[in-house]
């Protein structure tokens, strides 16, 4: 058990990762009072150390042995290439733009915004690299899981980006 | 007075968010647990090495031990990896 701690630990931050930053959209397109802003804060965290956790743990493993650059350089693994470039990548951009909430007087609250709405895309890049490349993704627990939280979050990034009908 | 009403109200609500994030921190703690548990019994654990050996063993087949046979298999191990 131990010799696979890590590559465990991996496994594990990263479904915490994913089922975090799922809540975390969902939250954060649910728009429903200032408390919501908080969950969507704290869970936003939660994600990005998972992330964290997830990538660096990932040096511990025996079998892999990935370097740094493997993990946080997207095209630098030769494992997997494509999809751990785009959950590099994707990993990346949850941690920059989610960060920039800290510093949204500096770039402008409307660019701020602006930039804000690519967090979903690099959610669903997150998305695509734990089901193409993730070893549970085959496993039913972890496809229930994941739909749970992922398809209402979904659904209310459609229902955002769905543009309103202007009454007549 | 009003401002010791607000101080009050902004209190509560510093106390009432310090609450959400210590049980978002928690609950995420637990679920972290609780997958390490399940990928950890899972079983697809990526490197698994599996030691087929018998143990060396001597069978006489007669009483004087004029004609002993002797078998021994080697210890064979199979490496497989699924990632």
């Amino acid at each position: 058990m131990s010799e696979h701690a890590f590559w465990i630990t991996s496994r594990a931050a990263g479904i915490i990762a994913l089922l975090a930053a799922s809540l975390a959209v969902a939250a954060g397109l649910s728009r429903r009072g200032r408390d919501w802003r908080v969950v969507h804060e704290s869970l936003s965290l939660a994600t990005m150390v998972a992330l964290a956790v997830h990538a660096l743990s990932l040096l511990g493993d025996s079998y892999l042995k990935p370097s740094l650059a493997d993990v946080t350089i997207p095209f630098v693994s030769s494992y997997e290439r494509l999809w751990m470039s785009v959950g590099i990548v994707a990993g990346w951009a949850f941690v920059i733009l989610g960060l920039s909430y800290y510093v949204r007087a500096r770039i402008g609250i409307q660019r701020w915004r602006t930039l804000h709405r690519f967090t979903a895309l690099a959610w669903v890049l997150g998305i695509v690299h734990a089901v193409t490349m993730g070893t549970d993704a085959g496993t039913a627990w972890f496809l229930v899981t994941v739909a749970l939280v992922a398809l209402p979050a979904g659904a209310l990034l459609v229902r955002r980006l769905t543009p309103t009908p202007v009454p007549a | 007075m009003p401002s010791a009403v607000a101080h009050e109200k902004l209190a509560a609500r510093a106390c009432r968010i310090r609450r959400l994030r210590r049980r978002i921190a928690a609950a995420v703690l637990a679920t972290f647990v609780l997958a390490w548990g399940v990928v950890a019994f899972d079983g697809s654990m990526g490197a698994e090495a599996t030691s087929v050996a018998s143990t060396p063993t001597t069978t006489t087949t007669s009483t004087d031990a004029s004609t002993a046979s002797s078998a021994e298999d080697s210890a064979a191990t199979m490496t497989t990896r699924q990632s």
